[in-house]
């Protein structure tokens, strides 16, 4: 491998490019992960300053390489790791369990709630979502809201794309499960139907 | 299609738990084609599961319009920062703060606590030092495999001159943890998830050899007397011992579940290991008879293990409220320092080519060193958040392993901290080892690979 001139610093412009185009994502990220906004800006501040810093120092991924997937994952990763902490110390419980040898939950029916306008459904969503662990939450929020592969995913959660997997599936089904309620058989059946004459 | 009765409620058959967790992935783009194809094959026959998707259909479309890129904030809008705004606070808070030094506490008498035992910090690389299912089989011999392959080894150069090769495993996600270093220059290693040990020769061939016991969960690994190395093997409570040509025995521990974690010798040929799911110590002859010691009520439970410049052995312990080191003679007298609350998460110890301990902690975001004597003095690291999780001593330094933070630091045994920084893609460092040459050798966890800096 070619090791001939060392990296130079991303150019302050494609910096500015990257924040102005990252940071909103990004704090939508961490918002719906710590639930509060005010904690969320900051957490997004900093993850840029020390982004900053570590191009000021050519520090891989800010390089005049300009490779902007793996910056974006950068900036997701450190993000995570600080929402992370910041979850760990609002709550007593010092660690998240892996879970990964609790048995599966029996699956039940379900069918969503009859909500009647947007601020109750999504303060479902984010009271369902809060209900997860967060790392699972993150990784849900990976996938389904910014698009990362379980490969990348695992990249920012420092963990295998395998166990990256099984728990973007755990969570969603974790998800469903708190998102939805226990219906009548009735209002189960009719889901079942109108689903049957969707399949081709 | 005409119905004259309304249709039945769908229920589950026998082969929809095995479909169950794909079910959730068959929108995210996660599942491989003949996957998907399956999936849809069971779909057609299947009432029970087509509701199940619809209900992922319908949490899709909540997702998107409550979390999404576009769903509106019904907070107050969102101020974008500006780069001039960065760059100030940049300049701000740049500088490393200073060290400090305290004193820490002997333990004195406590009474007994309840105990909850807590995993490492590799809880972010799911890799954690946790006591899971025991498994009680019979261990036996094994002979090695013929042969062994070469790996492509990959290098690149970081800032500073120095090389960081890789040598990738063929196994995806074979999970290395634990790494030793014989004297011929070998590298050992654990395969937690593929349950094998591998060697790596200096000519870059490459053996893995299976541990007899399925699902023995190995994590830690430690050179032996006469050239054998030793490990554990967390879920099957065994001590395993494998010979330079591939031969694994194993001892099982006498006490049930005890989670042993981390193993070193004690010379002449002893080693002695930490049984962190039951809080004891373990001492295990090279013909396999072990001796336990029970540590007192709340001493908490052991981690990582190391042999102290006294001759005893010196060991990390976690209580529900503290992060302590404990000390145990050979004859079995225990002691104890207070290094802090639990909340530092202390993980890795080493003994320093100081005579001092030297131990990370991971959320603390420090490395600490303390005295036989107990006098502590912490170092922050530069960056915040690196979790640095394992320390090892060479040269006369440490070398240590920032997870989230994607770094290899060194640091002097007067504070002085250097970092490397590894590319995020070959990140989820692990377990780390010192040659006698200088390099330092670690486990990368999600590159699953075990990687040499020189």
């Amino acid at each position: 491998m070619s090791d001939t001139l060392a990296p130079r610093p991303v150019a302050a412009a494609t910096f500015a490019d990257y924040l102005d185009r990252m940071q909103l994502p990004l704090f939508r990220f961490v918002h719906n992960l710590l639930g509060e906004a005010e904690q969320a800006r900051d957490l997004v501040q900093e993850v840029f300053v020390e982004a900053w810093r570590a191009s000021q120092r050519a520090a891989p991924p800010f390089t005049s390489a300009d490779d902007e997937a793996a910056v974006r994952r950068w900036i997701f990763h450190a993000a995570y790791h600080r929402a992370i902490s910041a979850i760990r110390r609002r709550r007593l419980i010092a660690w998240e369990s892996l879970d990964m040898l609790r048995p599966p939950e029996a699956d039940r029916y379900y069918a969503p709630h009859p909500v009647e306008d947007q601020v109750a459904e999504r303060d479902l969503m984010q009271s369902a979502l809060a209900s997860l662990v967060p790392s699972d939450a993150a990784c849900l929020l990976l996938n389904a809201v910014h698009g990362f592969t379980s490969a990348e995913i695992a990249e920012i959660l420092a963990t295998t794309p395998a166990a990256a997997k099984r728990r973007l599936s755990r969570a969603k089904q974790r998800l469903r499960n708190a998102y939805f309620a226990v219906q009548e058989p009735a209002v189960a059946t009719a889901i079942a139907a109108e689903s049957e004459e969707r399949t081709p | 299609m005409m119905k004259s009765d309304p249709p039945a409620v769908p229920v589950p058959g026998p082969l929809c738990s095995v479909y169950a967790p794909l079910l959730p992935l068959l929108s995210t783009g996660e599942l491989a084609a003949e996957e998907t194809a399956t999936v849809r094959e069971h779909l057609f026959g299947c009432a029970w599961c087509r509701a199940q998707v619809a209900t992922y259909d319908i949490l899709d479309a909540a997702i998107q319009r409550h979390l999404g890129a576009d769903s509106p904030n019904l907070e107050a809008p969102y101020h974008p920062l500006s780069l001039e705004r960065v760059t100030r606070l940049a300049r701000q808070t740049s500088g490393m703060p200073a060290s400090r030094t305290t004193h820490a506490t002997r333990q004195a008498r406590r009474p007994p606590q309840m105990l909850r035992f807590l995993s490492g910090a590799g809880a972010l690389a799911a890799v954690l030092l946790i006591a899971v299912l025991a498994q009680l089989t019979l261990g036996s011999h094994t002979r090695p495999p013929k042969g062994g392959t070469s790996s492509l080894v990959t290098c690149t150069t970081l800032t500073g001159g120095h090389r960081l090769c890789e040598h990738p495993l063929p196994t995806p996600d074979s999970q290395p943890a634990g790494i030793a270093i014989a004297p011929d220059g070998s590298v050992w290693f654990t395969e937690q998830q593929t349950n094998r040990i591998g060697q790596l020769t200096p000519d870059g061939t490459l053996r893995e050899y299976p541990i007899p016991t399925a699902a023995s969960d190995p994590f830690a690994i430690t050179l032996g007397p006469g050239g054998d190395f030793w490990f554990t093997e967390r879920s099957a409570n065994k001590i395993g011992r494998i010979t330079p040509q591939g031969t694994i025995t194993e001892f099982t521990v006498p006490t049930v579940a005890s989670a042993p974690t981390d193993i070193v010798l004690a010379p002449p040929q002893d080693l002695w290991f930490t049984e962190s799911g039951a809080s004891q110590i373990g001492r295990i002859t090279p013909q396999g008879i072990v001796t336990e010691f029970s540590l007192p009520a709340g001493a908490g439970a052991p981690t990582d293990i190391v042999l102290g410049p006294d001759d005893a052995v010196w060991f990390l312990l976690i209580t529900s409220s503290e992060s302590k080191i404990g000390r145990l003679t050979r004859d079995g007298a225990f002691s104890a320092f207070t290094i802090g609350p639990v909340g530092l998460e202390t993980a890795g110890l080493a003994a320093g080519p100081d005579g001092a301990l030297w131990f990370a902690e991971s959320r603390g975001n420090a490395i600490g060193r303390m005295t036989i004597g107990g006098a502590m003095t912490t170092y922050p690291l530069p960056e915040a958040h690196s979790l640095p999780l394992t320390i090892a001593s060479a040269a006369g330094n440490l070398w240590f392993l920032e997870q989230a933070g994607n770094r290899i630091g060194m640091i002097t045994v007067s504070g002085a901290i250097t970092e490397y920084a590894v590319p995020l893609g070959k990140s989820g460092l692990l377990g780390i080892a010192t040659a006698a040459d200088g390099s330092v050798w670690f486990t990368q966890l999600s590159a699953n690979a075990i990687g040499q800096l020189t």
